[in-house]
C-alpha cells in the first residue's frame, strides 16, 4: 500500500470531526403525539450550549464516515495494488560535486542516470534519495518508475564532501524487506550496508582546483592570495586568470604542479572596488575552477580610551592598537565601537567595553597556572607563559574565561548586543602588558567588537558556510529575503542577526523590499571533491539480498488493487445513502 | 368482523339505558304506550280507541269503558360516531381499537333491535375511513350546507343530521385544546341516550421519553422539543388527568354515560374497562 499524496491523508481528520459532530449534534428522537398541547408548558430542550450525547450508530453516521474515508484515501492517492504487486527500487545517489566531473566517457552523473533508468525498467516504483549533510528525496517515496528519468533531468551534483550514512539510513527506512536498494556513487571504496547494492560509476581524472582565493587591500593596491591544487596521474599545468566583472582580463599566471601539490599564489593587483573573477583553465570539474571575489567591506573598529594616562602608558595601549588592522582611534566615547576604561560604566547596545583595572588596594600576584576556556575566541592564542598577573581579590561580574585557582582574572558579560570584557589587572604590578599575550588579547577583543558591527561578516564564503548579516543598531525590521543565483527567494526567519546557510555557488543578495542590503559570493572549495584521482568503477551485489516476494503477496497484490474509480463509486454510494437516510428521517418527522 | 372481535362481542351486550327509548316499533321498551304485551295503565275510553283494548271485565263491574294501555315497544335509532381524525391513528393499536369499538357498539345495538349508523365526527364518511383533522369538518360542512347549524359549529358533530331520540355513541380521544362540553351538549340534545367513550393509547396514559424527543403533533404538524425530565411527564399526566376530569364532568352534565378506554385487545377493553364502568353487561 502506498499513498501518492500523503498530505491528502490530512483529510482523515474529517472522520473524528464527523464523529464529534454526531456526538454534539442536537439529535432528537421523533414521536407523533395526539395531545401536543399537554406538553407545551414543559421546559424545552436547550437550543444552545449543546452537550455531548451518546453516539447513535445511525446509517447516516456510517455513510458519512465511509464517504469521508473514501475521499481521504482518494486525496491521499491510495494504491494498494501498486505497493503489493510492483517491485520497489530505492536508489541512493551520491550528490557530491565529483559526480559532475566530465571525462571522455561523460560524467558519473550521466552514468548514474543511465543506471537508474535501467534499474527502473525492472521496478514499478522508484524512490530517489540524494546524499548530503541532510539527505533529500529527489523522487518518491514510491513514485512510478516512469518519473525517474524526468526527476534526474535537472540533477547537478554540487555538494561538498559528506558522509553518505544519513542517506543510506533513510533509504533503508523507505525500503521494505523485499525492495532493492541501489547505491550509485563515484567512490569505489564506499562500503554500503549489507542490504544495498553498490554501483560505483566514477573514473579517475586529472583535475585542478581553486582551493582558496582572497583579496587583501594594500596601501598601494590589492593582493590576491590563491591556493591552486592539482590531482592527476602526472604533473599538470593550469592557468589562473583574473578578470573583472565585465570580463576584462586583468592578469594571467601559468602554474606547473605535481600530483597532489597545492600552490600558494600571491598576485599583486591594482586597487579596485569591482568584483573580480578568478578562473582556472577548463578541466574535468568545472565547479572548482572559478570564484567571484567581492571587495571585502571595511569593518573598521573605532576605539576610544577612558584610561588615565599612566594606565594607558603602562598598558602600551596606543602602540598595541596601532599594530592591529582595521582599527581607528577616536576621542569621542559615544562614537566608539570599543571603549577601553578603568571602571565599568553603563552598557550601550552594539558596543564592547574593555574594563582593565583592579579595584581597591589589596592585590594578589599570580604566576600561574592559569586556567583558560580555550573554546572562547577571547582567549584564543593566549599562553600567559611567564606572566605575573596582579589582581584584586574577589569575583568578577561575568563568565570567567581566565582563572588562577579560584580567582577569576578575565570575564565576559553579554547583554543583548552589548559586551563587557572585565580584566582584573593592576598594570603597575603586572608584566602582562609587556608579554606577547597582551596584543593577542587586545586583538581578540577588537575582533569581538568587530563581530558586532552591522553588515555582513564575510562576503566571500564557501558552500556550506553561513551567510551572516547584522542589521544596524536600532533597526527593528528584520524582514528580508535572500535571493539566490537562480532567483530563488528565501525569507529570513525573524531572528537577529540574519543567518542563512549557503547551499549553491554563485552570487547571493540580501534584499528588503527590493533594496539590496548585502551581497555574498559563494564558491565551491573542497579538496576532497576536487581530487578525482581515486574515483573509479566497481559493482558489488547486496550481501543480504532482498527477500523474494512470496506467492501470497503476489496474489494479494493482484486481487487487492484498489482503483480510484472504485473508491469514488463507494464514496458516491455512501453520499447517496446518507441523503436517503436523512430524507427518510425527515419524512418521519412530517 | 374479525372472529376474535365477534367472540368478544357476543359475551356482552349494551347496558340498559337509563331512560326509556323512542323509535320505530321494535322490541325495546319505549318511553310511551304502545302495542306490547306489557300492561302499563288504564284510562277512560274515548271514541276512536281500539275496541280490542277495552277492558270488558272492568265494564262488567263498573259499567264504565276503560281502555287498557300497554308499554310501547320500539326499535331505537342509534348512531355510532367515531372520531376519525389523525390523532386516532397515532398508533396502530389505537386505530384498531377505534375500529373494534365502533364495530362492537354497532353489533350490540343491532342485537338489541336497533338500527345503528356509523358516522364520522367532524366530517367525512366513516366508510371511507378518511382522516379528517378536527376542525376541517366545520369548513366542509359550511361549504356544503349539509349539516345543521349546530353541527357546522362543532368539531365533533357529524355532518349528517342526527335522528331525534336516537342512541348516540361518541368515540374519541378528546385530546383537543378547546372545551368539548358544548359538543357533548349538542349531541345529547334530542338524543335518547348519549354514550361518550374516551379512547386513549397506552402511551398517552403513561408516556415515556427515552432521551430528548421531538414531539410532532399528528393533527397540525406542530413540533415541540422536550427533555426526558420526569417532571415533564408528571406535568403531562397531571394535565391529562385534569382534561379527563373536565371531560367526564361535561359528559355527566350533558346526561351522558362516560367511559375511558385504553386501546388494547377487544376482550380486555370490554371486560376490564367497559364492563366495570357499566357500559356493557354480560350477555347471559
Amino acid at each position: 500500500m502506498s499513498f501518492g499524496a500523503p498530505l491528502g491523508l490530512l483529510a482523515l481528520l474529517a472522520l473524528p470531526a464527523i464523529v464529534i459532530l454526531h456526538l454534539f449534534r442536537r439529535r432528537l428522537r421523533q414521536r407523533r403525539v395526539a395531545g401536543l398541547f399537554l406538553f407545551r408548558e414543559g421546559p424545552l430542550v436547550a437550543s444552545a450550549g449543546r452537550r455531548r450525547t451518546r453516539l447513535m450508530r445511525s446509517l447516516s453516521l456510517l455513510c458519512e464516515l465511509v464517504a469521508a474515508l473514501c475521499a481521504a484515501l482518494l486525496l491521499g492517492g491510495l494504491d494498494l495494488g501498486a505497493g503489493a504487486s510492483e517491485r520497489h527500487l530505492v536508489v541512493v545517489l551520491d550528490d557530491s560535486a565529483s559526480m559532475g566531473a566530465v571525462g571522455p566517457d561523460g560524467s558519473p552523473a550521466d552514468r548514474a542516470r543511465a543506471a537508474v533508468a535501467a534499474a527502473a525498467e525492472q521496478a514499478g516504483r522508484v524512490t530517489l534519495v540524494l546524499t548530503g549533510a541532510r539527505p533529500t528525496l529527489r523522487l518518491g517515496p514510491r513514485e512510478p518508475s516512469a518519473l525517474a528519468a524526468q526527476a534526474l533531468a535537472g540533477w547537478t551534483p554540487s555538494q561538498p564532501a559528506h558522509d553518505p550514512g544519513a542517506a543510506l539510513a533513510l533509504a533503508l527506512e523507505l525500503a521494505g524487506p523485499e525492495d532493492r536498494v541501489l547505491v550509485l556513487t563515484d567512490d569505489p571504496e564506499l562500503q554500503p550496508p549489507p542490504r544495498c547494492e553498490l554501483a560505483a560509476v566514477g573514473a579517475p581524472l586529472g583535475n585542478a582546483a581553486l582551493l582558496s582565493a582572497r583579496r587583501l587591500a594594500r596601501t598601494d593596491g590589492e593582493t590576491l592570495l590563491a591556493d591552486v591544487g592539482w590531482w592527476g596521474p602526472s604533473a599538470g599545468e593550469t592557468t589562473l586568470r583574473v578578470e573583472s566583472a565585465g570580463g576584462a582580463a586583468l592578469l594571467a599566471r601559468s602554474v606547473q604542479l605535481e600530483p597532489g601539490q597545492v600552490a600558494h599564489l600571491s598576485l599583486d593587483l591594482t586597487a579596485s572596488s569591482e568584483d573580480l573573477w578568478v578562473r582556472l583553465s577548463d578541466d574535468a570539474l568545472a565547479l572548482d575552477n572559478a570564484a567571484l571575489l567581492l571587495p571585502e567591506p571595511l569593518r573598521t573598529v573605532r576605539v576610544a580610551s577612558l584610561l588615565d594616562a599612566e594606565a594607558a602608558r603602562l598598558l602600551a595601549l596606543e602602540r598595541a592598537l596601532a599594530s592591529l588592522d582595521g582599527v581607528e582611534t577616536v576621542t569621542d566615547p559615544a562614537a566608539a565601537d570599543l571603549l577601553v576604561t578603568g571602571a565599568p560604566g553603563a552598557l550601550t547596545q552594539g558596543r564592547t567595553e574593555l574594563v582593565v583595572g583592579a579595584p581597591g588596594t589589596e592585590r594578589d600576584e599570580w604566576i600561574g597556572p592559569f586556567l583558560m576556556d580555550r573554546r572562547h575566541p577571547l582567549v584564543s592564542g593566549l599562553s600567559l607563559q611567564g606572566v605575573v598577573w596582579s589582581a584584586a581579590p574577589g569575583e568578577l561580574d561575568g563568565v570567567p574565561l581566565v582563572l588562577a585557582g579560584r580567582q577569576p582574572l578575565l570575564a565576559e558579560a553579554v547583554e543583548g548586543s552589548a559586551t563587557r570584557v572585565l580584566v582584573d589587572l593592576d598594570p603597575a604590578r603586572s608584566n602582562l602588558a609587556q608579554s606577547p599575550d597582551w596584543p593577542i588579547l587586545l586583538a581578540n577583543v577588537v575582533e569581538r567588537a568587530r563581530a558586532t558591527l552591522p553588515g555582513p561578516e564575510l562576503v566571500n564564503v564557501r558552500v556550506g558556510d553561513l551567510l551572516v548579516w547584522r542589521p544596524p543598531h536600532g533597526d527593528v525590521d528584520a524582514a528580508c529575503e535572500l535571493v539566490g543565483p537562480d532567483g530563488e527567494r528565501q525569507p529570513s526567519r525573524g531572528v537577529r542577526p540574519v543567518v542563512f546557510e549557503s547551499r549553491r555557488t554563485g552570487l547571493h543578495t540580501l534584499e528588503r523590499e527590493g533594496a539590496p542590503l548585502a551581497r555574498w559570493s559563494v564558491r565551491f572549495a573542497d579538496a576532497r571533491e576536487s581530487d578525482l584521482s581515486g574515483r573509479g568503477a566497481r559493482s558489488e551485489a547486496a550481501r543480504q539480498p532482498p527477500q523474494a516476494a512470496g506467492a501470497a503477496a503476489v496474489a494479494r497484490g493482484s486481487a487487492g488493487r484498489v482503483e480510484a474509480r472504485w473508491l469514488a463509486a463507494l464514496m458516491l454510494l455512501a453520499v447517496a445513502g446518507d441523503w436517503l437516510a436523512l430524507r427518510r428521517r425527515g419524512g418521519e418527522g412530517r | 368482523m374479525r372472529p376474535e372481535l365477534e367472540r368478544a362481542c357476543l359475551r356482552y351486550r349494551l347496558g340498559a339505558p337509563a331512560r326509556p327509548l323512542a323509535g320505530r316499533a321494535g322490541d325495546r321498551i319505549g318511553r310511551g304506550t304502545g302495542a306490547s304485551l306489557e300492561f302499563m295503565d288504564f284510562r277512560d275510553y274515548v271514541p276512536g280507541d281500539d275496541l280490542r283494548h277495552v277492558d270488558w271485565r272492568s265494564y262488567a263491574r263498573t259499567e264504565q269503558y276503560k281502555v287498557r294501555l300497554f308499554r310501547e315497544e320500539v326499535s331505537p335509532a342509534a348512531e355510532v360516531i367515531a372520531d376519525l381524525s389523525p390523532s386516532m391513528a397515532v398508533t396502530e393499536g389505537k386505530e384498531r381499537a377505534l375500529r373494534d369499538l365502533v364495530e362492537a357498539f354497532a353489533l350490540w345495538i343491532a342485537r338489541s333491535g336497533g338500527h345503528p349508523r356509523r358516522l364520522a365526527a367532524g366530517g367525512g364518511r366513516f366508510e371511507d375511513g378518511e382522516r379528517v383533522p378536527i376542525g376541517a369538518g366545520v369548513a366542509a360542512g359550511a361549504a356544503t350546507g349539509a349539516a345543521a347549524a349546530p353541527a357546522a359549529a362543532s368539531t365533533l358533530l357529524p355532518l349528517e343530521p342526527l335522528r331525534p331520540r336516537s342512541v348516540r355513541v361518541l368515540i374519541s380521544d378528546f385530546l383537543v385544546e378547546h372545551d368539548s362540553g358544548p359538543d357533548l351538549r349538542r349531541l345529547a340534545s334530542g338524543a335518547a341516550e348519549l354514550v361518550v367513550v374516551q379512547l386513549l393509547d397506552p402511551w398517552e396514559l403513561q408516556p415515556s421519553l427515552d432521551g430528548p424527543t421531538a414531539l410532532l403533533d399528528c393533527e397540525d404538524g406542530g413540533r415541540l422539543d422536550v427533555d426526558a425530565a420526569p417532571r415533564i411527564v408528571a406535568s403531562y399526566r397531571e394535565r391529562l388527568a385534569r382534561l379527563g376530569a373536565s371531560l367526564e364532568g361535561a359528559a355527566r352534565a350533558a346526561g351522558a354515560r362516560f367511559a375511558r378506554v385504553t386501546a388494547g385487545a377487544p376482550e380486555r377493553m370490554f371486560a376490564d374497562q367497559l364492563l366495570p364502568q357499566g357500559l356493557v353487561e354480560p350477555a347471559a
